[in-house]
């Protein structure tokens, strides 16, 4: 048939099913798209959420960190209070603020970014300043700050837990009454004794040192918090906590809180010996976050068939020797070998008379004779391969299947 | 939606922007920016609905032959459309080269040969025909798959072909000779001629010598215008797998090869394929090219997974003639089929017709009986060896029983079943 002649009689077919609007519009109608969306929305959501709890300041002291060891209820009262609390991470900040009047500097260092320099920076800043230092637990770094205070013991971890009577005449300390617990002890420096005021001091630490030490020289006080937890979230509203740090911090109109960072030291910069990395240019980088939608898009463009798979119906066929191999492993679980080898005989007998030419009805010792006669074989072995061989295991059984084979194929056709 | 490797490349492309200014702010800008030229290109693309199709299949082959079909695009839109086409047959029609690119313009018309080398025969449906049509911009495609019915005939490779002329040649021999051996029952007048030595005695026309005043002698021919009723088993015992094809493969070679011969000869033949119920007459086949017909209507039918039902098949012979037939049987030569099922029908068929019964060896089981070298192999070669045995037995029985059995590996099948046609025409038995 010609193909002019059959499109004239047949005509043409074309996709007939719902175009690309149709199809837009009864997918927007399917419950599946909804709940999709739906599931979209929520998973979202749950993410987001999480994401927002990560993004949140937990670092231990932090005055906007909620967690129980952060410090924002302290900075909320001394705010309310009219307090102008600023806080930064910034170390030219943080001196410049630290020379301002009327200001107390709070410096909060638990990771020890802060570097000796710095720590000498502040403590100048705020003598030139004549403002107020407010030191929590800085341990042996307490000395870079004022020549006047030094540190008197350390405990590690277990410090005091101890309720501690103030024992001092510093109004703050006098204010607050007992607090719980301190982990470092403070003591003025040689020489600077009558500078130095220290409170809350208990049984086994040196003479003349306390938790809560205060030192003013210079025109600039500095006062050293033997313990952190007194200024937490957790911990504020124990004891006397609250009224000691609102005392100690609340002196001047404004409070400076400085977290120094790292990366914002005298040093910084300087460091680190060029690695390989080094001469990677920066847009290498992003060469190689490029290659996702890259990969995402190749994908794309090879994952797509041209088409469905075409069907085949193929005929149903059978394995044909099934039933033979199923026979033979029952006949040798059975240990069926006089039947076994009665077939193989028979089926060789009925081969060599029709070869030999001998009637099919002769008895198989007339055959045997025969077949000795023809093959020069022994006729006692003849007799055994045919008639008189009973096996007694599958060895001889196999042996006697040779052996009658071997004669078969001896004997040619006359 | 389909990308293509344009929009791969626009992607790749679109990293320049963001390794210059790199920051998440432009990356998003850029991927933005892509996905939406990529949609506007692809709303902007014709559908593949205005693109028509027609599918016309070459002629029939043979198996082992080749065939075509044309595959024409036509395209109704108003645009000039870029398509991409994949002509999509099932792997057995042998499809080559059936992918097309081409370009056409509004209206316009395409006709591509997509060249099929079968490897099965029957009746082989198309399969899909998916077109893609490219955006403006080669960005995308858009895609459809699209049913355009057409099929392909396949007939059987008929390989028993190569005897035929030699048995037509023997049977024509049959008919020129001027006397047959023997008389047989149904042999047909045809002549009469002047006796020579070494005719019969028997075939002297006593009436006509007596007119002519020399011995005369009757010539006879062999029968014409006899019937052949092949029936066909495509029951389960079909399906089996015999060398190259199934055990129904070869039985359908010998059928064709008795009825090209039969109809030769001048008989008329019936070809009935059945199992638990009639599948496919052929016949009376009398007429030019016995062969065209049979091939044409064996071409797509296969064995079931179904048991043979012997009363059906035998009412539906008995149904076919009248008339005293040679009635074949190509059935396998299960001693419990044939026991159970087969003779207890046989009774009317043999008191009417005469019957024979062709089935086909498995070629394995020889090969499988030759080898004992361990004691699982020997009891294999038992098991092949009382298959064998039971089956000659069965044989002979039937053939005790005025049943004329071929019993023979796939290829020679056709040709003994040929001869033994020939040999029960040349003695007059049917």
């Amino acid at each position: 048939m010609s193909t002019s002649l059959d499109l004239a009689v047949r005509g043409t077919t074309a996709h007939t099913g719902p175009g690309r609007a149709d199809r837009l519009r009864s997918g927007s109608r399917a419950a599946a798209l909804w709940v999709t969306a739906a599931a979209v929305i929520l998973v979202t959501a749950i993410g987001g959420f999480f994401l927002s709890i990560l993004d949140e300041e937990t670092s231990a002291l932090h005055p906007e960190s909620v967690q129980p060891s952060g410090t924002k209820a302290l900075m909320d009262i001394l705010r309310e209070r009219g307090v102008e609390v600023t806080v930064t991470e910034s170390r030219q900040e943080a001196r410049t603020a630290a020379a301002a009047a009327d200001t107390t500097v709070l410096y909060i260092d638990l990771d020890a970014d802060g570097e000796t320099e710095t720590r000498k920076e502040i403590g100048e800043a705020v003598r030139s300043g004549g403002n107020s230092l407010v030191l929590a637990d800085p341990g042996y770094d307490v000395e870079d700050f004022t020549p006047a205070l030094r540190t008197a013991s350390y405990f590690e971890s277990d410090g005091q837990h101890e309720l501690l009577q103030p024992g001092c005449q510093a109004p703050a300390a006098a204010a607050a009454g007992q607090v719980r617990g301190a982990d470092g002890v403070y003591a003025a420096a040689p020489s600077y004794e009558d500078a130095v005021t220290t409170c809350y001091t208990f049984p086994g630490v040196p003479p003349g040192a306390g938790a809560y030490a205060r030192a003013e020289a210079d025109g600039a006080d500095v006062t050293v918090l033997g313990s952190q937890t007194w200024m937490t979230n957790a911990s504020l509203d124990e004891e006397g906590h609250a009224a000691l740090m609102l005392h100690t911090l609340g002196q001047h109109k404004n409070l400076v809180v400085y977290l120094p960072q790292a990366g914002d030291q005298p040093s910084a910069g300087e460091e680190e010996p060029p690695n390989a990395l080094t001469f990677v240019p920066p847009w290498f980088g992003v060469a190689l976050l490029w290659l996702i939608p890259l990969t995402a898009a190749l994908l794309w463009w090879r994952i797509r068939r041209f088409g469905p798979l075409a069907v085949e119906r193929l005929p149903v066929v059978v394995p044909p020797v099934e039933t033979v191999h199923g026979r033979a492993a029952l006949m040798q679980r059975a240990g069926a070998r006089t039947e076994s080898l009665h077939a193989l005989r028979t089926a060789s007998l009925l081969r060599i008379a029709a070869r030999l030419a001998r009637p099919s009805q002769e008895r198989p010792e007339q055959l045997c004779a025969a077949i000795a006669a023809h093959t020069g074989r022994d006729l006692a072995e003849v007799r055994y391969a045919y008639l008189e061989g009973a096996p007694a295991h599958d060895r001889q059984l196999s042996d006697i299947a040779v052996l009658i084979t071997a004669i078969e194929s001896e004997v040619s056709p006359t | 939606m389909i990308i293509t490797w344009r929009f791969v490349v626009l992607v790749a492309l679109a990293a320049i922007p963001v390794m210059v200014f790199p920051s998440w702010g432009t990356a998003g800008i850029a991927l933005a920016g892509v996905m939406l030229v990529a949609f506007i290109d692809w709303m902007a693309t014709a559908s593949p609905a205005t693109i028509r199709l027609q599918r016309t299949p070459g002629r029939r082959v043979r198996l082992g032959h080749e065939t075509d079909a044309t595959l024409t695009v036509i395209n109704a839109g108003t645009r000039a459309a870029s398509l991409h086409i994949r002509d999509a047959w099932p792997p057995s029609a042998g499809a080559e080269d059936n992918r097309l690119q081409v370009r056409l313009p509004a209206g316009g018309q395409h006709e591509h040969l997509t060249r099929l080398v079968p490897t099965r025969r029957g009746e082989l449906p198309a399969d899909l025909v998916t077109v893609r049509v490219a955006s403006p911009l080669r960005l995308c495609c858009r895609q459809q798959s699209v049913e355009v019915p057409a099929a392909i005939r396949v007939m059987p490779p008929f390989a028993s072909r190569r005897h035929l002329p030699s048995k037509l040649a023997r049977l024509r021999e049959l008919d020129g000779r001027t006397l047959l051996m023997t008389r047989g029952m149904g042999t047909e007048f045809d002549s009469l001629r002047e006796y020579v030595r070494g005719d019969d005695v028997r075939s002297i026309d006593w009436r006509a010598t007596a007119r002519a005043q020399h011995l005369m002698v009757k010539t006879w021919r062999p029968e014409r215008d006899r019937r052949v009723v092949i029936v066909l088993d495509s029951s389960r015992l079909a399906a089996r797998r015999m060398g190259d094809g199934t055990s129904f493969d070869a039985a359908m070679e010998a059928a064709m090869l008795l009825g090209a011969l039969a109809s030769g000869g001048g008989d008329r033949v019936d070809i009935l394929v059945a199992d638990a119920r009639v599948r496919r007459h052929i016949g009376p086949i009398s007429g030019s090219d016995p062969l065209g017909i049979m091939t044409n209507d064996l071409a797509d039918v296969f064995p079931e997974l179904i048991d043979a039902d012997w009363n059906e098949i035998v009412t539906q012979t008995l149904r076919l003639s009248t008339q005293r037939a040679f009635v074949v049987f190509l059935t396998a030569l299960d001693e419990r089929t044939i026991a159970q099922d087969m003779l207890p029908a046989l009774p009317v068929l043999r008191a009417r017709h005469r019957l024979a019964i062709a089935s086909v060896a498995d070629p394995d089981l020889g090969d499988l009986a030759a080898q004992v070298y361990s004691p699982a192999q020997v009891y294999r070669a038992a098991a092949a060896e009382h298959d064998l045995l039971t089956a000659r037995s069965l044989g002979h029985a039937l053939s005790d029983a005025g049943i004329h059995t071929v019993h023979a590996e796939p290829e020679d099948l056709a040709p003994q079943l040929a001869d033994l046609y020939i040999s029960l025409k040349a003695s007059g038995k049917l």
